[in-house]
């Protein structure tokens, strides 16, 4: 059979079942091996073997044939599970993988794959415990280890269900009575034991608590998704395993597969009426989405909000108080769809985060390099596009780690640390942005090489004073690398300034922070959302400035009184000194002097930073609209948005426009300091020339 | 639910009329405690319990453990319908170890398919 659609569904299943399948085998690996994990294992892998066996691969059916009657040894534990039959595994997995493409590709295995699939085949029988040396050729043949079935009994299969219901099963309103009562409707309970082993003497009993487990064996027709289901309410009243009991007797799986099938396909799939969520009733609270209807409908709803605030603004503008009131109920709802809507792109970091434990593992053997890979905040949520962005930076941050900033085993157990280095990935969320981390306890930044390097290609001048961020940055510079030896994966010094243009290229940073010997830690920054933002609108003269409302702290009056005597450029707020920038004076635009200024305090990167505009007019929600090519990246500025009257607003980079100020002290910092500290004169000009310091023998004009 | 004593010199009769469930069993709790505390071989009757659910047969089997491990003989006489539903439901008829009977009409109900070996407490 061969429908296009289905066909999809089943690529997309597979793709699925091998990366679970790779995860799980990866965990072998540590150690973790239990009977649930074997089970998985296997199911997996039958699984994909019996879909492909319906849909007519027969090469994907036919290695993984070989794979299951292997895993099936192993769950009868005629067949130890070694560290080596997992590597081994994991060899073929790829190799399944590899079919799997090429099926979707819609062709055939050339020869060389023919001929890694023989040789693993013929390695698979070497696994295999004495006597079992044959694989019998599918489809149709069932293994040795699985006894005939009878022909009635074909289309149920047996499982085992274990509950264990926590005490307050009773007490928020469920009774295990009507789900394993339920379980009668769905099939039949060929045994139940009830477990008291956790019940307390009569004595110490609090009879309102459940303290009862119960283990089952269920026959039915339903699959894992449509048992589990029946538990769905009481999922966190109670911990549930469900696994299939023996072998199975025929490729049952392909029928939760197929999805609206016609009814050209099996009859047994009828009976079973294949629901396509049904499949996935651990995952059953998911719907697929394209993800382009989904951008699809993030255009809109920004559309939505613009049409939505220029009503708002039209209403109150002309006075309709009664239209005004519905308008703001209005904006509340837009605004309530808005947040959903982008809520529906944003998808846990984990995803991308797991795939590392394979590149970690894989690239630590490539290295002769022992390495553990930590993961924290896998729950960290962000934009679908921007978790496909990061990923090759995150990539390159992790093999520059492993490579250049993990010494050997031997080297660290020399300088006394753990002979397995850590690879640290974390991510979580600060005032709007999500801030990634990739860090290692390897040696650190050698901050002499680096400057060695840097005066090398002219990059500094001798006696030049560079802070640790100035000489980090360095390696953000095209072709910039201090690397001794180059290998196929870094070194060639052309990797972090791709990886820097990236991450700007979203809007975001990458900082350095490392210390020589104990490890580095590179840490991207990233705003939360790219597309609609939520703002505090500012007036400085004519012009209209956004600030992101997740930077600011808070808005008061600004007199001169708050500077701090003598310096312009700081004031002092309850007691801290606050650096504070003009609006007007940084962007040039001054209109007519305003009686009362204002100033907003923004919070970036953990420092506060005082803004002084002219008037505050609100919060607004708008779409950003990105500035056009032309303004390529002016520094101040992450985009432009449309007010609810037509007028531009500038949106407020408020990093990049810190990173400007400092630039410019620095600069003036620097200049000043030149003239105190050169012995001949400089013939300079200016404000600065006659500035009070003077040193001995200069003169000044 | 209610319960109706009976004691004589040698042995104690507890008659049990009505519910034993979530709604019930904290206060059934220290009838059942008092059949341990006198430790005297007591015969429930449930021919009117009306009601039982998990909390209820939870009990019961707090209330069987805790005799078998005292040495105290606890029986189950006059099984009502919904007791026998649950007890086969559950597979606890050996758990108990009383004999039950079932009524012409209701040896279509149910099938005691498990459960019925008695268990050995420990």
């Amino acid at each position: 059979m061969n429908y296009p659609e289905v066909n999809e569904v089943f690529f997309s299943e597979c793709e699925e079942l091998l990366q679970e399948i790779e995860s799980v085998l990866l965990h072998l690996l540590e150690g973790i091996e239990d009977k649930e994990t074997i089970n998985k294992l296997f199911r997996h892998i039958h699984t994909i073997k019996g879909s492909a066996g319906i849909f007519g691969f027969e090469h994907i059916e036919a290695f993984a044939h070989g794979l299951e009657n292997l895993l099936q040894q192993v769950r009868e534990e005629k067949l130890h599970f070694t560290p080596q039959l997992a590597e081994y595994l994991l060899k073929c997995r790829d190799h399944l993988a590899q079919l799997v493409e090429c099926a979707a590709a819609n062709s055939i295995p050339d020869q060389d794959l023919l001929e890694q699939g023989e040789a693993l085949t013929a390695g698979i029988r070497e696994f295999m415990p004495a006597g079992n040396g044959q694989i019998d050729s599918p489809p149709t043949k069932r293994s040795a280890a699985i006894a005939p079935i009878p022909e009635t009994d074909r289309e149920e299969d047996t499982w085992h269900l274990s509950l264990r219901f926590k005490p307050d099963t009773f007490r928020n309103g469920f009774d295990p009575l009507s789900f394993i009562r339920y379980l009668n409707e769905i099939g039949r309970i060929v045994e139940l034991r009830v477990i008291d082993r956790d019940l307390p003497p009569l004595t110490e009993l609090d009879p309102e608590n459940c303290h009862l487990g119960f283990e089952i064996r269920l026959r039915t027709p339903a699959d894992e998704g449509e048992i589990r289901q029946v538990f769905e309410f009481v999922e966190d009243d109670c911990d549930i395993t469900v696994a299939p009991e023996g072998g199975r007797s025929q490729p049952a799986p392909a029928a939760r597969v197929a999805v609206g099938v016609t009814p050209a396909t099996t009859a047994r799939s009828e009976e079973r009426l294949p629901l396509p969520t049904a499949r996935k009733a651990r995952k059953a609270k998911y719907i697929r989405v394209d993800s382009d209807k989904l951008d699809q409908l993030v255009n809109f709803v920004g559309e939505l909000v613009i049409s939505t605030a220029h009503i708002c603004q039209t209403a109150h503008g002309r006075g309709y108080e009664d239209i005004a009131e519905s308008t703001d109920t209005l904006t509340k709802l837009v605004g309530d769809i808005r947040d959903s809507t982008l809520q529906l792109r944003m998808i846990p970091i984990g995803g991308a985060f797991n795939r590392f434990n394979r590149i970690v593992h894989d690239l630590g053997q490539e290295l002769g390099k022992e390495v553990r890979l930590e993961i924290h905040g896998a729950e960290t949520e962000l934009d679908k596009s921007v978790t496909e962005i990061i990923s090759d930076p995150l990539m390159h941050l992790v093999r520059n780690a492993i490579d250049h900033g993990l010494e050997t085993s031997e080297r660290r157990a020399a300088l006394g640390k753990n002979p397995e280095g850590t690879l640290r990935l974390n991510a979580y969320h600060e005032t709007g942005e999500i801030i990634i981390e990739v860090g290692d306890d390897g040696a650190g930044l050698n901050r002499e090489k680096i400057l060695a390097r840097a005066m090398k290609a002219g990059l500094v001048k001798a006696g030049e004073t560079l802070t640790d961020t100035d000489i980090h940055r360095f390696l953000f510079m095209p072709g910039f690398s201090t690397a001794e030896h180059v290998t196929n994966l870094s070194g060639r010094g052309v990797g972090l300034d791709v990886v820097n243009k990236n991450i700007e290229a979203l809007r975001g940073r990458v900082d350095i922070e490392s210390q020589e010997g104990r490890g580095t830690t590179m840490r991207i920054r990233l705003p939360l959302t790219l597309a609609i933002i939520d703002g505090f609108l500012v007036n400085v003269a004519e012009s209209s400035f956004i600030i992101p409302l997740d930077l600011v702290v808070e808005c008061l009056q600004f007199s001169e009184e708050y500077l701090v005597h003598g310096n312009k450029k700081v004031m002092e707020l309850r007691g801290e000194a606050l650096p504070v920038i003009r609006l007007g004076e940084i962007f040039d635009v001054n209109g007519k002097k305003i009686e009362r200024e204002n100033i907003v305090v923004v919070r970036q990167a953990g420092k506060k930073i005082g803004l002084i505009v002219d008037e505050l007019l609100g919060e607004v929600q708008s779409v950003i609209k990105p500035l056009g090519r032309i303004f390529g990246r002016t520094p101040g500025f992450s985009g432009a948005t449309i007010l609810g009257d037509g007028t531009v607003a500038l949106i407020l980079d408020v990093a990049s426009l810190v990173g400007t100020m400092e630039k410019r002290e620095k600069a003036e910092h620097k200049k000043r300091k030149k003239q105190i500290s050169e012995p001949t004169p400089q013939h300079e000009i200016g404000p600065e020339a006659g500035s009070d310091d003077e040193t001995e023998g200069q003169g000044h004009d | 639910m209610e319960i109706e004593f009976k004691k004589t010199a040698g042995s104690t009769t507890a008659k049990c009329r009505g519910r034993l469930t979530i709604y019930t069993v904290a206060g059934v709790r220290e009838a059942f405690n008092s059949i341990v505390g006198e430790g005297k071989p007591t015969t429930l009757n449930m021919e009117e319990l009306v009601d039982i659910d998990t909390a209820g047969i939870q009990l019961l089997m707090a209330l069987k453990r805790q005799c078998g491990v005292q040495g105290i003989e606890l029986n189950i006489r006059n099984h009502s319908p919904i007791l026998i539903s649950i007890l086969d439901l559950y597979g606890l008829a050996g758990y108990f170890g009383d004999r039950i009977v079932l009524g012409p009409s209701m040896r279509r109900d149910f099938s005691f398919a498990y459960g019925t070996k008695r268990v050995i407490h420990d």
